[in-house]
């Protein structure tokens, strides 16, 4: 893949940016908490869907020629498994701001307020649209319970709307954590400091 | 007009900074304000996407590569590079070029590649006092090898998309690479002509026992392409169980053999593979409804239109093409560019004649350029920091290896066919 | 004004099928009745798959395409192996609309708001394969691994036929047939065998089961349908009609032309006799139709039997 890694978030100038904060210790200690446990439990599901995907395909092989035979119709709960991985990513990718930007703009801003309103606007429109596409996928959802009968994969009958439902949950919780860092910039913006500072502070 | 608009509010949406998945939801949020297309058939048409076998290999090597990336399987892969050439003068870089493009093929990351052997590679050549900026841009050049190497991820995704197979779309950039080794390689030795304080590494004696030695260890990585394409090519697997294999191959090779892992680091290196996995696969959902709502508001007729209106010779047509892929590539990464480029531009290509897997070879070698060209060059970045070299004294080597190796590898992909279908037709009959 | 509608197909762009949709869209201009069609063939708006649920959803207003057991698992009927026999039996039952499999069809697409405007059978689905399955002619075990889709219908049928099954996406059966990870595949009709493997040089034998028909459907969103005038609806009908009847006879006669082509590549083609076939159908209709029963429902089994009667 052709960008750097989500833990080593690359400046403008090349420098790593010294990953900033823990976004869940940031918040009101009522949203933080639940918020850390809902990221750990992401990256619980991203784990294990990845040591699932690899196994699986291991004793698709493995039982075509050791025993002859077939696994059949493992595309559909290992499909429905994975698209819950590639979300649960997903969110994770959201707590710790790791999604890609292309920022060419970066290097050209120098002046601290002009970065801010940059920032800014870039998290109030990352907000606005996922919060849009959640949107999307609740009235796509509600139309899926509108048909006779639900959608569903033909051999094992896994209802489509299972991992739609989680790919709706994923883009919420991805809007939850985009407001969170937007909760923390507009506290940096009125000069408010970091949790994080002043525990350190603190403990001097 | 709604395909005009729709391209730039991509392009200003990732010129203001915001994620790629988000420039490409802000498009889907101006549709449905101005489109007659109902916001419903999103999700749909995104998820289904997704809910592909083939798909999966994506995210497999993926964790493949990372795994391999973290067992330290480079620095075997370095000296035996380095044993055979290291004593030439120019040698130890042509080792790093030469180590990138295994190292590539193994991991299919970019990322991985310029992580591993710039980190090792580059003490190296700074202690040989090899010129810091040459060499740094050197190994950033070469980094994007493993993605014209096979197995690559992207050449499984643009077979699907295009409907084309796999095993030719994987064959089509082999001699494409080679050359482009070749060229990284005497451009690089051009720009050391006058370098006179090289300081060469002497030629091992006995040289067949530490070959062997040497051979040992880097041995159980370099079975990896083997395996994988062995068993594609072999008929014993198709590449998206490849994929697979590849990664239980990857595991007990690095925790037992390289023992660069735990099973403890390697939960962390799958839960981390999940997170890239995430980034991309959540930019592929978002692409996918994009493009299809592009398609439906006719955006290839109008490509081709607006690209016929222009010129009808068809060698111009090509390198329109060419400048779109390259404008696509710089501004996202080559899974998502691949999937946005593939259905517009690959219908005007085949208008002037060429082979679909002609235009696969094409489109991959674009895409490995557009990472390392600036403004948007992640693996320039990437390389400054992993290289501990300045930006400012990389650029310019780094853009004459584009100018000399990489623009030159682009063209002769793009206008000698054979180059690209040569290989899949000797290897594979017919089709 | 003029009403535009989307008309998707699944057929590649120099495909008979996308011919005829084009003859539809141009039929329906001709007649200038304030309706144009724009076309997006070869899968451009998503697989056959996708499309049922775009047009039940209104997100697209004409396709053409099979109608998938996803949508709702009564609708495998579609499916059934040894309904028809032959060009003829295709005919009368699968392409008349007054057929009772046709009533069946529509009452079922009538829930999702969808109608269907005509039936496109392409003809009968054999098995490519890279050698001579052993005891093809008969129920016995045929020595070889075969691809087949998901669908337990499919597969217990052809292990019931004494092949070993092996399931896969489509997009993978090229690459495992010809690098040997099949033995074979269920999938095509002669004229996608010939194109796709005998071209590439890719299998020697063409089994003629004739258990499945391919089969595409020309169908349309109900909420656009809604939306046209009688008259443009009659004009549509009768533009899907013509194409229907004209795509008919080409892939009859491209049937026949394309078993001499496959010949000419070095294919053997495998039929049975009378008397063979009769084993196959018979242990098709003992023992698959009533299992099918249990997801597609024992009424319209019972319905489609005595239709034939
Ligand atoms: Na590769
Ligand atoms: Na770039």
């Amino acid at each position: 893949m052709s960008h750097p890694h989500p833990e080593l978030p690359i400046g403008p100038d090349g420098a790593v940016v010294n990953h900033p904060i823990k976004i869940t210790d940031e918040l009101p200690k009522f949203i933080g908490a639940p918020l850390n446990w809902i990221s750990i439990a992401m990256m619980g599901i991203v784990i294990f869907s990845g040591f699932l995907m690899a196994c699986t395909f291991g004793a698709v092989v493995v039982i075509r020629y050791g025993f002859g035979g077939d696994l059949f119709a493992y595309e559909e709960w290992l499909l429905a498994i994975g698209i819950v991985g590639f979300f649960a990513g997903a969110v994770v990718a959201s707590e710790r701001q790791a999604h890609i930007r292309a920022d060419v703009l970066g290097s050209a801003i120098t002046n601290s307020t002009a970065i801010w309103w940059r920032n800014f606007v870039v998290l109030v429109i990352e907000l606005f649209v996922t919060l849009f596409i959640v949107y999307a996928c609740y009235i796509s959802i509600a139309d899926d319970f509108s048909f006779p009968r639900l959608r569903a994969t033909p051999v094992l009958g896994i209802p489509f709307v299972s991992w739609r439902i989680a790919i709706m949950i994923g883009f919420t919780l991805m809007a939850v954590f985009t407001a969170a860092y937007l909760y923390v910039h507009i506290r940096k913006g009125l000069g408010l400091p970091l949790k994080s500072d002043s525990a350190k502070e603190s403990k001097k | 007009m709604i395909v005009t608009v729709s391209l730039l509010i991509v392009v200003g949406m990732l010129l203001l900074g915001v994620s790629v998945y988000v420039a490409f939801g802000s498009v889907l949020l101006f549709i449905a304000l101005v489109g007659d297309q109902g916001v419903a058939g999103f999700l749909p048409r995104g998820s289904e996407g997704l809910r592909s076998l083939v798909l999966l290999a994506v995210p497999l090597f993926m964790i493949a590569g990372a795994i391999m990336e973290r067992g330290k399987i480079a620095a075997p892969l370095v000296s035996l590079a380095e044993m055979f050439i290291g004593h030439i003068k120019g040698g130890l870089s042509a080792a790093a070029v030469l180590a990138s493009g295994v190292f590539g093929s193994i991991s299919g990351s970019a990322n991985a590649t310029l992580t591993c052997i710039g980190g090792i590679m580059m003490p190296h050549l700074r202690r040989a006092n090899y010129p810091e900026g040459t060499s740094a841009a050197l190994i950033v050049s070469a980094a994007p090898l493993g993605l014209l190497i096979p197995p690559s991820a992207s050449h499984i995704l643009y077979g699907w998309v295009a409907q084309q197979n796999v095993l030719r779309c994987f064959l089509s950039t082999v001699i494409p690479a080679l050359i482009l080794i070749t060229l990284l390689i005497a451009t690089n030795q051009f720009l050391l002509r006058k370098v006179t304080d090289l300081k060469l590494t002497d030629r091992p004696t006995p040289f067949i026992p530490t070959f062997i030695g040497q051979g040992r260890l880097a041995g159980p990585a370099l079975m990896m392409p083997v395996i994988i394409l062995g068993g594609i090519y072999g008929g014993i697997m198709t590449p998206t169980e490849a994929a697979g294999i590849a990664v239980i191959y990857a595991i007990p090779i690095a925790i037992y053999y390289y023992k660069g892992l735990t099973w403890k680091t390697l939960a962390e290196t799958v839960g981390r593979s999940g997170i890239t996995i995430g980034v991309v696969l959540c930019m592929v959902f978002m692409v996918l409804i994009v493009s299809d709502n592009l398609i439906a508001q006719g955006a290839p007729r109008m490509a081709q239109q607006m690209v016929y209106t222009i010129s009808e010779n068809p060698i111009v047509i090509l390198l329109m093409i060419n400048v779109v892929m390259i404008l696509i590539g710089m501004l996202m990464d080559d899974i998502s560019g691949m999937l946005l480029a593939t259905p517009i531009l690959l219908p005007i290509a085949q208008s002037t004649g060429m082979d679909p897997i002609h235009f696969a070879a094409v489109i991959g070698v674009n895409l490995g350029m557009a990472n390392i060209t600036p403004p948007t060059a992640p693996l320039l970045y990437l390389g400054a920091q992993v290289c501990d070299v300045s930006v400012s004294r990389m650029l310019w080597p780094t853009v004459i290896f584009i100018v000399f190796a990489w623009l030159p590898t682009l063209m002769l992909t793009t206008f000698i066919p054979e180059l690209a279908l040569w290989l899949p037709d000797l290897l594979l009959s017919g089709t | 004004d003029v009403v535009t509608l989307r008309f998707a197909g699944v057929f590649p762009i120099d495909h008979q099928g996308t011919k005829m949709m084009q003859q539809i869209a141009d039929e329906v201009a001709a007649a200038d009745v304030g309706l144009n069609i724009d076309l997006y063939p070869a899968n451009q708006l998503g697989s056959g798959e996708a499309l049922f649920e775009m047009v039940a959803r209104g997100n697209l207003d004409l396709a053409s395409a099979f109608i998938y057991a996803d949508t709702d698992p009564r609708l495998e009927f579609l499916s059934m192996p040894y309904l028809v026999g032959g060009w003829d039996d295709m005919d009368n039952i699968m392409r008349s609309m007054e057929s009772e499999y046709n009533k069946i069809l529509q009452e079922i697409t009538d829930e999702y708001r969808v109608h269907v405007f005509a039936q496109n059978p392409e003809g009968f689905v054999g098995v490519v394969a890279t050698q001579e399955p052993a005891n093809w002619n008969t129920l016995d075990d045929k020595g070889m691994n075969i691809r087949v889709w998901s669908s337990t219908l499919v597969r217990s049928m052809m292990q019931n036929k004494g092949y070993n099954t092996t399931t896969m996406a489509w997009g993978d059966i090229f690459p495992a047939i010809q690098s040997g990870i099949v033995d074979g595949a269920i999938c095509c009709t002669k004229t996608a065998t010939y194109n796709i493997f005998a071209q590439s040089d890719v299998g020697t034998h063409f089994v003629e089961y004739n258990s499945i028909s391919e089969l595409t459907s020309y169908y349309a969103s109900q909420r656009t349908l809604d939306r046209l005038t009688p008259e443009q609806v009659e004009v549509l009908q009768a533009a899907m009609t013509k194409a229907s009847d004209e795509f008919f006879e080409f892939n009859r006669t491209s049937d026949e032309e394309y078993a001499q082509r496959l010949r000419d590549r070095g294919y053997t083609i495998l039929s049975l006799s009378e008397e063979e076939m009769a084993v196959m159908i018979n242990m098709v209709r003992e023992e698959i139709w009533p299992s099918m029963g249990d997801s597609i429902g024992h009424d319209i089994v019972d319905r489609l039997k005595s239709s034939l009667e």
